[in-house]
């Protein structure tokens, strides 16, 4: 059961040793030719890495022998509260639901945006991600979330192209047509 | 002294002009509204502006911006905690404690005023040692030196580690990604390409305003939404108004408000720690060692003024080793000094004798933020506490939109957005697995600073590691850090010690 417990806490950090022995290997290969005594481009970031590969491998030999004992590796923020408050409860320490299918939808949505971000430009792909966003994040008033997501989508589009001028992408196609279309009728540059 | 006061004067003439003072009242009810809202913190508040500050041909109007919101953001959280015990801002949750108590007691007209008066008298000082020590200490770090430098640095990112929150080896493995983070790019001295992978999205290196976006924007937005974005409910408190502490009231904490404001100081000063460290520590003191410290809790001034004092004067604290070399001390100044560079200004001692009109207006400014934080705050409470009625959803999709917008106007490269989506996992992973953010990004941030130093100082030293410990001022400094470094681990050996001997003599009584 404790071993399993380790094992449990270790998987992250013995995975970061990993990806951080074949960076290192990787820095191993880089070619450079550093004048007489000077220290090439590989010492930085090898000494962060050794570092890195040290820690973890600290957290994870810790899990193992002394994973019973909890709460020793405790940050100072949570010492003064333990020393001001005793443990006691307060509006911080609420149980919240997790919903890991949400993030998964959300993230793939983040995703999404970039993707179709040159095909659909700016405008377009601003109101969808928005209304999908404010969706998927339990709101259901479906009037609201189209009035929001428009307004916010052609806020954005005219403050950042029209007074920030950033250079936002107009899309490909009908989309290219619709965006510039928008930026006669705002009086855009 | 005159010089300084001339300059600041000049300062204030700056602000007034129409431009600046409106900037610096939007950058107000900015820094307020991110305060209140529980989804916003105030790093992210601030990261999302900034893309708002491209717009402006000089610097000054965008650092005033900055500043006035970073000022009004260890205020504005005070009005939620106090009223409905919701901490808009992690600052805000020690206020809580007595704050909520003393509304509870019927009293949250006077809670209300003793943050006020905790949050301007503890800026002003703030605002006060910042203008008296910043030539002083820019005309010392004139004569530092590279290993000086980098013993400024390492005790910044040692201090990140040891006073944040939750694990410490968690923090260093934190730190230690975003060092390695900075180091993606082509290496200006020898060329080579490293850790790109033959991308040449990465061949620029990754700029840390995308870790900051990516990170503290996007990953806050993926772990609220794990949690379906559940808004607690609000309870009804009737008139909300503000009734300013008497004189006499005052005097009776004048030790917790001096002992606050001075710690606030000294904690916004290391680079690393920013308000919500000074709020907690001051707490914390003021616990231990106050002169009602067993009523702490019961909702006593005391409680309100310790916590609200630090975390206001740690704007002053971190605004000294940003404008005098460079080196920011908290998340917020962090961002900040992305501004400055963005507009093509690199802060440091320099700056006092380029643009010493710069330096004063940004220092007035903080002057004048103070004031009409307050004002804001004591006039348009319920105004303000009314943006807690917005969808949570809503926001959040407005947040990811500034996110997006901020890592498109720094570069106008549409796969910079990879950067920051990619951030935005790694940032709730941290979140989800318990790792600090604030060190990473911190590592990205100074690991550039922190290399060339250290290469710089091998160079000029014959790779002898041993100038970082001899030299007396860089030798001080790591020393500092070293102990701030083993500090927590010592305590939490002697913690291991006496809970062992406690579970010993327990097993013999029994």
């Amino acid at each position: 059961m404790r071993f399993a417990l380790a094992a449990r806490n270790s998987a992250l950090h013995i995975l970061i040793i990993a990806a951080a022995m074949y960076l290192y290997y990787l820095v191993g290969t880089w070619d450079f030719a550093a004048p007489g005594g000077r220290l090439g481009p590989d010492v930085w970031p090898k000494a962060i890495l050794f570092l890195l590969i040290g820690t973890c491998a600290f957290a994870v030999v810790r899990n193992f022998v002394f994973a019973r004992r909890g709460g020793a590796d405790a940050g100072t923020l949570e010492e003064i509260m333990r020393l001001t408050r005793g443990g006691a409860e307060d509006a911080t320490d609420t149980q919240t639901r997790s919903m890991p299918h949400l993030v998964a939808i959300g993230a793939g949505l983040l995703v999404a945006y970039v993707l179709v971000l040159e095909t659909l430009g700016f405008l377009v792909s601003t109101i969808l991600l928005m209304a999908a966003f404010m969706y998927v994040g339990r709101w259901r008033n479906v009037p609201g979330i189209v009035v929001t997501s428009l307004v916010g989508g052609l806020a954005f589009f005219y403050v950042f192209r029209g007074i920030v001028y950033v250079s936002l992408p107009l899309g490909r196609g009908p989309f290219e047509t619709l965006s510039l279309l928008l930026t006669q009728l705002l009086h855009m540059r | 002294m005159g010089d300084v006061l001339s300059h600041l004067a000049v300062g204030f003439i700056a602000v007034f002009h129409p431009v600046n003072l409106v900037v610096l009242v939007v950058g107000l009810v900015l820094g307020l509204l991110v305060a209140v809202l529980p989804g916003l913190t105030l790093v992210m508040g601030v990261v999302l502006v900034l893309p708002f500050t491209y717009a402006f041909q000089e610097v000054t109007p965008a650092i005033i911006m900055l500043t006035a919101m970073y000022v009004s953001g260890t205020y504005g959280g005070a009005f939620t905690a106090i009223l409905f015990r919701i901490p808009g801002e992690p600052i805000d949750v020690p206020l809580l404690w007595d704050g909520y108590a003393m509304a509870q007691r019927g009293e949250p007209a006077k809670a209300l005023g003793w943050t006020l008066f905790a949050a301007l008298s503890g800026g002003l000082l703030a605002a006060v040692v910042m203008v008296t020590l910043a030539q002083p200490v820019a005309r010392l770090a004139l004569t530092f030196s590279a290993p000086e430098y980098f013993a400024i640095i390492f005790f910044g990112l040692t201090s990140v580690v040891c006073l944040g929150g939750g694990s410490q080896t968690n923090a260093l493995i934190s730190l230690f990604i975003g060092l390695l983070i900075s180091t993606v790019g082509v290496d200006s001295t020898y060329g080579i390409e490293r850790f790109t992978f033959g991308l040449p999205i990465l061949e620029d290196g990754i700029e840390y305003l995308a870790v900051m976006v990516g990170a503290y924007g996007l990953g806050e937005v993926l772990t609220r939404l794990e949690q379906g974005f559940q808004s607690p409910a609000l309870q009804n408190v009737g008139p909300v108004k503000t009734r300013l502490p008497r004189l006499a009231e005052i005097a009776e904490v004048k030790a917790t408000f001096l002992r606050s404001s001075v710690l606030g100081i000294l904690i916004g000063i290391v680079p690393g720690a920013g308000a919500t460290i000074a709020s907690f520590v001051s707490y914390g003191v003021e616990a231990q060692y106050g002169k009602r410290r067993q009523d702490m809790g019961k909702g006593i001034p005391e409680g309100i003024v310790a916590p609200q004092a630090a975390a206001t004067s740690s704007v002053g604290g971190a605004m000294i080793p940003l404008i005098t070399m460079g080196i920011p001390g908290s998340g917020a100044t962090a961002i900040i000094l992305g501004a400055f560079l963005l507009h093509g200004m690199q802060p440091g001692p320099q700056v006092f004798l380029n643009s010493p009109h710069i330096v004063y207006a940004i220092f007035a400014s903080v002057f004048v933020s103070l004031f009409g934080m307050c004002l804001i705050g004591y006039f348009s409470i319920k105004l303000l506490v009314k943006v807690l009625d917005f969808k949570e959803a809503a926001v959040a999709a407005f947040v990811v939109m500034f996110c997006f917008i901020g890592a498109l106007a720094s570069r106008n490269n549409v796969n910079d957005l990879w950067v920051i989506v990619g951030f935005g996992i790694l940032g709730f992973a941290f979140e989800k697995y318990r790792f600090p953010i604030a060190p990473m990004v911190l590592g990205a941030i100074l690991g550039p600073l922190a290399e060339s130093n250290f290469m710089t100082t091998m160079i000029s030293y014959q790779n002898d590691w041993t100038t970082f410990f001899t030299r007396p001022i860089s030798g001080g400094i790591l020393l500092l850090a070293v102990i701030a470094l083993a500090y927590p681990m010592v305590r939490a050996w002697r913690e291991q010690l006496r809970e062992r001997r406690r579970g010993r003599s327990a097993t013999s009584i029994s």
